[in-house]
């Protein structure tokens, strides 16, 4: 054994290229985790939203559920978008592929009046096929990502809203769902929305994938260097294709929620998540190049969001600075993690 | 002894251009075989054929005297023959034991709770790297990127000596370090010959090339241009070799010259 | 422990932060307390006075990047203004228009103001909040949109117009001018309330003997005049025999009037819309345009305001539907309006 507990729990000496040496610490340890950035956003965030808002409800229950509903929802979109992001790729379908959701349940519940689990088996199989589209075209043509799934975001939010008005001659429909589709995916306990616990699912279940399974390794990998991961053997397409089919399932996911949960499906449902996913996961410490990334930071950064963009709702500001003010925290946000994990890498 | 692996009369081609043209070199265990030659010379093109990134259009490779086709990098590597790529391939933002089990990650546990072993993983690339002369690398949870170039160079090749590498391919290991770095390579090298291993040492460098090499091939145009062992051949030869040496002269020399310039008036 | 430089490194990031973050919310409660009311008096102010100190309302309504609003909104701050009242405007984000009109009621509902005023345009959305509201103690005030339904969900009133009156208004203007074969533009695809607007317009213009063809596009492309304009032209270049063209707001009226004038059909094809703005009011008076539906947004956002605020102070409302619309301005009465809009710019319609 090289490490021992005991040498693990002393500083860590690390030595730099240019023969320096410097001990590190807990708080320095800490700093280091790729979710520090998102976490200091988070509570950040917090603090100064209950400063400005708390006394007008914001940390009532009701406020409190209102913006942890909201991050949940996105969280749940962002966590598979975060982790083909890391794996390298973008997703920019996502929006369409929740709003195809929506529509296909809304029709099959409220249109032809079938069971709704009917509907969410069919919308499971549309975001099946579209992630495996996004995904084999991505690997056999090698074209950019962003650019594929941003033909497909096109394609399937035309062909639902043609879809629907061709079926409903309408793109809004009411979707009154009852019975076990809603208790398990909208139920609802003192404000709290079941999306948290999805979101918590979810988060358990891609966190232990991405820092314990073989799997999570090939990610890292895939993102880091994909031409290395494949000289050493790593299953790279194979990889990014099941992480494509795994954000269509989310966003899928998000779509029947959501779809119960505010009763009406839309074409159009979902279609921010586009860049409010992305702008989690990168508040959540996830490269855009790639091959760096944790599941819990974008937790955190989908919470910090959350809170930003649901806090100026208590505020009283004219309406338009309430946008301003979400976008430059976002950035100041964004900027500060940089920093940060600059500073911790060694190179502040 | 017999060779490890051996091309014969290898050919590949590309829309017409022929990168590589019925070029024969075998490869040793234990020994160092250098690949010398300018941009465009055909070393790259090699590399791909030897670890399955290609297939030949033409001509054989062996492998411990069988013949083999290699569909895929995965498929070279089962056979034992490994790339280090000149950007060194290690992924920067992993850890050290994660960055040395790539592809081959030790796993605990049954399914579906089927984890990588970390403590395996992070004992296996220290110790790799212990055997290589590294000490001061011996916390495997270290992100790559805090480590030297040297450093990582070792981390990759001790990877592929661990996974049963018996041909090392070392794509330009050097080209992007400082002296101090390169040499710490160079004796990366010799301990990995010392392994019993078989390394191919493609360099552009010459000096680097007599350090190291048993035996040196120089390409050109994807053909083999010259061919001796260790002593047979003086430094200043070898530099002149792989500049251009009789070619360049000749173009020198000419009266008109290539691009219609011609000689200064009244040189000889 | 650190190296120096990484100690005044960490030091500089943290004071970054912390000043941009400060200056945010300087400038944000500075410009709060400023903003000016605009067609009332300013020196009433936007303070709240000593009398109304315990009231707050939340308005919670459309966002002012879509240009219906911004009257609306002028009319929520004059009506604080003059009453001496808090007013929490909450806007509700278009591009995702039903998550959001849940997610503003929610807030509102949270922050437990004395009243909530709500503009509900998702009504099976939101009407189970407007229970949960009336449920938790607070008194609602429908405006806007929900006509059909709040009475049931409990609410003291509804201010605002039937969505199919202003549809069912402006088809009478398109029938008295001879336009039989018409083309209602719908540019929120998935917008209850426009989708009502459009129907009202279908049903007359059937009962009439006419018929109506309907072009949908994504609220993204109606932001964008050279995209609608182009889309209107290319139906149009497709579906001969148009002989009229009704837009649900003013941004594409005008755009709509910019693609006849583009194919030569300036005159031959009739336009209306919903809503002003002065380069509509413009085209009315120089021809271009045959009508506009006046929804009357300020007064929506005014007498949202006073209704709920009266209700809250002293149990008074109206009783049943205030119809603030639809009213239609035509080359006959379009005198008045272009007076108003010259001394209060931001009170009928945008610019």
């Amino acid at each position: 054994m090289s490490t021992t507990n005991a040498e693990q729990s002393q500083a860590a000496v690390r030595s730099d290229g240019d023969g320096g040496l410097r001990r590190t610490g807990a708080l320095h340890r800490l700093i280091l985790l790729p979710e520090a950035g998102g976490l200091a956003s988070a509570i950040v965030a917090f603090i100064i939203f209950a400063i400005l808002a708390g006394s007008n409800g914001f940390m009532s229950q009701l406020g409190t559920a209102n913006w942890l509903d909201g991050a949940a929802e996105l969280a749940i979109v962002a966590i598979p978008v975060g982790t083909l992001m890391t794996a390298g790729e973008f997703d920019l379908s996502v929006g369409s592929v929740a709003g195809a959701t929506s529509i296909t349940i809304a029709i099959c519940d409220g249109y032809y009046a079938l069971s709704p689990w009917i509907g969410i088996v069919i919308a499971i199989g549309i975001g099946v096929a579209i992630g495996l589209l996004n995904g084999l075209i991505v690997v056999k043509t090698k074209l950019p990502s962003f650019i594929v799934t941003l033909a497909s975001l096109l394609m399937v939010a035309g062909a639902g809203l043609g879809l629907a008005n061709a079926i409903t001659g309408s793109s809004s429909i009411s979707a009154q769902i009852g019975g076990s589709a809603h208790a398990v995916f909208a139920s609802n306990f003192k404000g709290f929305d079941i999306s948290i616990a999805w979101c918590a699912l979810l988060a358990i279940i891609a966190s232990w994938v991405t820092r314990k399974a073989r799997f999570g390794n090939w990610i890292y990998a895939t993102g880091g260097d994909v031409q290395a991961a494949r000289a050493n053997g790593v299953p790279t397409d194979t990889v990014k294709v099941i992480l494509f089919v795994c954000s269509a399932l989310g966003a899928v996911l998000v779509g029947v929620v959501e779809t119960i949960t505010f009763q009406n499906g839309t074409t159009t449902l979902g279609a921010e998540f586009d860049f409010t996913a992305i702008a989690a996961c990168v508040i959540g410490g996830v490269l855009l190049s790639g091959g760096y990334g944790s599941t819990i930071g974008v937790l955190f950064g989908s919470a910090t969001y959350g809170i930003v963009s649901l806090g100026v709702y208590y505020l009283g500001w004219d309406p338009n600075l309430s946008q301003l003010f979400i976008g430059l925290f976002m950035l100041v946000a964004v900027i500060a993690n940089n920093r940060l994990r600059q500073l911790a890498s060694g190179r502040g | 002894m017999d060779p490890v692996v051996e091309l014969r009369g290898v050919t590949k081609e590309f829309a017409g251009v022929r990168a590589v043209n019925e070029l024969s070199l075998s490869l040793s265990l234990g020994e160092v075989l250098c690949l010398l030659g300018e941009n465009g010379a055909g070393k790259s093109t090699l590399i791909k054929l030897l670890t399955g990134v290609q297939t030949p259009t033409r001509g054989e490779i062996f492998v411990d005297g069988k013949q083999v086709h290699f569909g895929s990098p995965r498929e070279a590597r089962e056979h034992g023959i490994a790339c280090v790529y000149q950007e060194v391939g290690t992924f920067p933002l992993m850890s050290v034991a994660r960055n040395f089990v790539v592809g081959a990650e030790p796993v605990k546990g049954r399914w579906p709770f089927r984890r990588i072993d970390m403590n395996k993983a992070s004992d296996m690339a220290i110790s790799e790297l212990r055997k290589l002369g590294i000490r001061r690398v011996t916390d495997g949870r270290r992100l790559v990127g805090s480590l030297s170039g040297g450093e990582r160079q070792a981390l990759a090749i001790g990877r592929a000596i661990h996974f049963g590498a018996r041909v090392l391919v070392l794509d330009e290991p050097t080209a992007a370090l400082g002296v101090r770095e390169s040499a710490s390579v160079l004796r990366l090298i010799k301990a990995a010959r010392a392994h019993g291993v078989a390394v191919l040492f493609i360099t552009h460098n010459a000096y680097h090339a007599m350090e190291t090499g048993d035996r040196f091939v120089v390409l050109r145009h994807g053909e083999e241009l010259a061919a001796f062992n260790q002593g047979e051949m003086g430094i200043e030869e070898l530099l002149s070799l792989m500049a251009g040496g009789e070619e360049l002269r000749e173009l020198m020399a000419e009266e008109d010259g290539p691009d219609g310039l011609g000689a200064r008036a009244g040189t000889p | 422990m650190y190296t120096a430089r990484q100690k005044r490194s960490a030091i500089r990031a943290c004071a970054l932060a912390a000043a941009a973050a400060f200056l945010v919310v300087g400038t944000a409660s500075c410009t709060k307390s400023s903003a000016a009311p605009t067609a009332s008096s300013s020196a009433q102010a936007a303070s709240v006075s000593a009398a109304n100190k315990g009231i707050t309302i939340d308005f919670v309504s459309g966002p002012l990047n879509d240009s219906f609003f911004p009257p609306l909104y002028n009319g929520v701050k004059d009506a604080a203004a003059n009453l001496g009242v808090k007013v929490n405007y909450i806007a509700i984000n278009e591009g995702n228009l039903v998550p959001s009109s849940v997610q503003t009621m929610q807030a509102a509902i949270a922050e437990h103001p004395s009243a909530i005023v709500v503009g509900d345009f998702v009504t099976s959305s939101v009407d189970p909040l407007i229970k949960q509201a009336i449920a938790a103690g607070i008194p609602v005030y429908v405006d806007q949109s929900g006509q059909e339904s709040w009475a049931k969900d409990g609410a003291f009133g509804f201010v605002g117009q039937q969505g199919g009156a202003a549809g069912n208004a402006a088809a009478q203007q398109m029938i008295s001018a001879g336009a039989k074969n018409v083309l209602c533009v719908i540019h929120n695809a998935g917008n209850p309330y426009l989708n009502q607007v459009c129907n009202g317009f279908i049903a007359t213009m059937k009962a009439a003997g006419g018929t109506v063809s309907e072009l949908n596009f994504p609220i993204s492309d109606s932001t964008n005049p050279q995209k609608v304009t182009s889309d209107i032209g290319a139906y149009l270049a497709s579906h001969h025999g148009i002989q009229g063209v009704f837009a649900l707001n003013a941004a594409v009226g005008t755009d709509a009037v910019a693609a006849l004038s583009q194919a030569n059909l300036t005159g031959k094809v009739k336009v209306g819309t919903l809503e002003l703005s002065k380069v509509a009011i413009n085209d009315i008076q120089n021809g271009t345009m045959l009508f506009l539906v006046n929804e009357q947004p300020y007064l929506d956002g005014y007498y949202g305001v006073l209704f709920a605020y009266q209700y809250v102070k002293y149990g008074l409302a109206p009783v049943g539907t205030v119809n603030t619309g639809p009213s239609i301005i035509n080359k006959a009465n379009i005198q008045k309006v272009i007076e108003t809009t010259q001394q209060y710019p931001d009170v009928l319609g945008s610019s």
